[in-house]
């Protein structure tokens, strides 16, 4: 009975351990943001080893993923959570592909230690927690990047992978009837990532069923406002979703943004039946403002793509001519976006409780 | 393979009935417990080996069960549904003669629910053209509220006892759910569900929903949503209800072109009504909702951006519900 509920104890206190250490340095393996940009090439092993996070490899035949000496305990994971995402991420050594490739990396070796390990519920939410908002944060710095840079379909299985475990795991505290002051946190910091999860899958029933059964102390504003969002979206209510898109702040903002093409994209499907006529117009004014283009030009390059021809002011909608199965356009950046997570830095922005409760 | 032998089985039932020992029981008339896969349990006449080992009443549900397994066995779903009905009723009916005491709850749980699932699998096997979709399911549940019934009316003994504990899991779970559903989908296909058959299942909540999405009534609609919020969250049909809002609107629209009685609406004469019922919406957002109308052509027509105007088709502007 023992082995089944008893899980190995990680032993490595740094963030990698040491026969990586050796192995990598060897192979020459070590990523450029683990060397010490001021290093002194007499002193090779220390210049690593300050900087070097443990890598993802995955479990292999022959290969044990059970040696306490590999495997990192809470107290190390959590630092080295905050380490990516405090130092690492702000570095301008290399472009940010190169960072956001070496911060997903890394922290997917950090979930796949707390998993072998199997650590208690409060530990892995807290590691959890950041995690997710990296996620957030990355796929919409990422989005612009050409496809050879940044896998948006990989990024965001990933993405919902940790967040669904980590509501999962709110689940289980639910059923634990402890109330101490880790307890309490984590009931803080849960509706906003309610919240996030109800944006990430804007319009989705099963996401909007999971929220609306919550109970109510978790329906907090923001709550309110994701949900509400995401069952405009449901409804249809295309106008309704924009008008409440602006009024998210931070990485929540930045999510929710994401799904302005697949909106649009819908809109424009609907309003090809509802207005269609060979000779009334739709001002692109109106389209821009409603759906929250950033510039006249954007209106008229969608509305071209999906198939719909248009004269100096508007746009003809035509049922027939709307292309359905063009390809969704990719997410891009929006000024109004960018403008306000400039006013934060960025590990604030993902690790600060004030930006998340 | 076998399980154990049909005797020892039976002996079982019976040193646990005498022993009041429900939750063992209810095992062993479940379809979806161990012995149920066993071969040596589907036996086509039972009568005279069950008799022989147990006391009535309760041979007579250990005879339906068997049965039943039989006719799954054979995968005959519609016997197997006559004979689980049989096994709930003779339920139901110990059940009434036990005055005071509360033990065989776990049963009816369990025969509750087979026969609900036994109906289901039924519902899937109808040959004739004859029978009305859903007969088996709002059969099932006419069975159901039989044990509801009685177990709502033991008010009498001592709560430790009383059946009214069974209530909660019984019929909140399964008649409501299978039920209403039908009802909201039937509203959102066009249909009017029959104030009777609400009547008869305690869920007028519905009627006034059904009202006020026939007079397009919005303010009501909201109201009713925001008292009955957590019934219907908890019934798993909220994002359903929701639904019928379209309807609503669609309704209230119909309203507003029989009194202008024209074919070109004025956008702002919807947005009025719209606000007039409490809805917090732009002439943007009103276009919007027409727009997703004629986009599911719940309206015909189209809608003029410059002149504001909603141009619907002479002919039936406002097609049946049933027709869309």
């Amino acid at each position: 009975m023992d082995s089944l509920h008893s899980f190995i104890k990680g032993e490595c206190m740094e963030m990698c351990p040491k026969d990586e250490i050796t192995l990598r340095v060897k192979e020459k393996l070590v990523h450029t943001l683990e060397v010490d940009p001021n290093f002194d090439n007499n002193n090779k092993s220390e210049m690593y080893s300050k900087r070097m996070v443990k890598s993802f490899s995955r479990s292999a035949a022959g290969k044990s993923m059970q040696d306490p000496k590999q495997l990192r305990p809470t107290a190390v994971l959590l630092k080295t959570v905050h380490y990516l995402l405090k130092d690492v991420i702000i570095n301008d050594r290399v472009p940010w592909n190169v960072t956001c490739d070496f911060i997903t990396d890394r922290l997917r070796s950090v979930r796949q230690d707390m998993v072998v390990q199997s650590l208690p519920v409060v530990d892995c939410i807290n590691i959890l927690q950041p995690i997710v908002n990296f996620y957030a944060y990355a796929s919409y710095r990422s989005c612009n990047e050409s496809i050879s840079n940044f896998d948006p379909v990989l990024h965001r299985r990933q993405f919902q992978e940790c967040i669904k475990r980590l509501l999962c795991l709110y689940d289980e505290c639910d059923h634990k009837k402890n109330c101490n002051k880790a307890y309490e946190e984590i009931q803080k910091s849960r509706p906003y990532y309610e919240a996030l999860y109800v944006l990430l899958n804007l319009g989705n029933t099963d996401a909007l069923s999971r929220a609306i059964r919550l109970r109510s102390q978790f329906k907090t504003k923001k709550l309110k406002l994701a949900v509400s969002a995401s069952l405009a979206l449901f409804e249809n209510n295309f106008v309704r979703v924009c008008k409440i898109l602006k009024q998210f702040s931070g990485l929540l903002l930045a999510v929710v943004c994401l799904h302005l093409p697949e909106i649009r994209k819908q809109t424009l499907k609907v309003m090809s039946v509802a207005y269609n006529s060979k000779n009334l117009i739709f001002p692109f004014s109106i389209l821009k403002k409603l759906f929250l283009y950033e510039n006249l030009g954007d209106v008229i390059s969608d509305c071209t793509y999906y198939g719909l021809t248009s004269s100096e002011d508007g746009v003809y909608f035509i049922k027939l001519n709307f292309k359905e199965d063009e390809l969704t356009k990719q997410p891009t950046h929006l000024d109004f976006v960018n403008e306000h997570l400039k006013t934060i830095e960025v590990p604030k922005l993902i690790l600060d409780m004030q930006f998340i409760q | 393979m076998t399980f154990m032998n049909v005797a020892n089985y039976l002996q079982i039932i019976d040193r646990s009935w005498r022993s009041c020992n429900g939750q063992t029981v209810s095992m062993f008339v479940s379809i979806r417990h161990d012995h149920a896969k066993y071969r040596n349990y589907y036996i086509e006449n039972p009568e005279n080996m069950v008799e022989k080992f147990l006391p009535a009443p309760v041979d007579e549900l250990v005879i339906y069960h068997l049965k039943c397994l039989y006719a799954i066995s054979m995968d005959d779903f519609l016997s197997a549904y006559q004979f689980q009905t049989g096994l709930v009723q003779a339920f139901t009916k110990i059940l009434q003669a036990q005055k005071e005491e509360n033990w065989s709850l776990p049963i009816m749980n369990v025969v509750c629910s087979d026969l609900r699932f036994i109906a289901q699998q039924a519902e899937k096997q109808r040959v004739g053209v004859s029978e009305k979709p859903g007969e088996f399911l709002e059969k099932a549940a006419d069975s159901l509220m039989g044990c509801f019934r009685i177990c709502a009316g033991d008010t009498r003994t001592d709560n430790r006892d009383t059946k009214r504990k069974g209530m909660l899991a019984l019929v909140v779970k399964l008649c409501l759910i299978v039920i209403i559903k039908r009802q909201i989908m039937k509203i959102l296909l066009g249909y009017i569900p029959n104030r009777k058959v609400l009547e008869k299942y305690n869920v007028l909540e519905f009627w006034d929903l059904v009202q006020a999405v026939c007079q397009g009534n919005l303010k009501w609609f909201d109201e009713i949503m925001e008292k009955h919020e957590s019934f219907f969250i908890a019934c798993g049909i909220y994002l359903i209800v929701d639904k019928l809002k379209i309807i609503a609107y669609r309704n209230l629209f119909k309203k507003v072109y029989l009194i202008l009685s024209t074919h070109q609406i004025p956008v702002e004469s919807l947005q009025t009504a719209l606000e007039f019922l409490g809805q917090d919406v732009d002439l943007d957002e009103t276009q919007c909702i027409v727009a997703n109308l004629i986009n599911e052509g719940k309206i015909k027509g189209y809608i003029s951006h410059q002149h504001r105007k909603v141009v619907v088709s002479k002919q039936n502007p406002f097609p049946p519900l049933t027709s869309t």
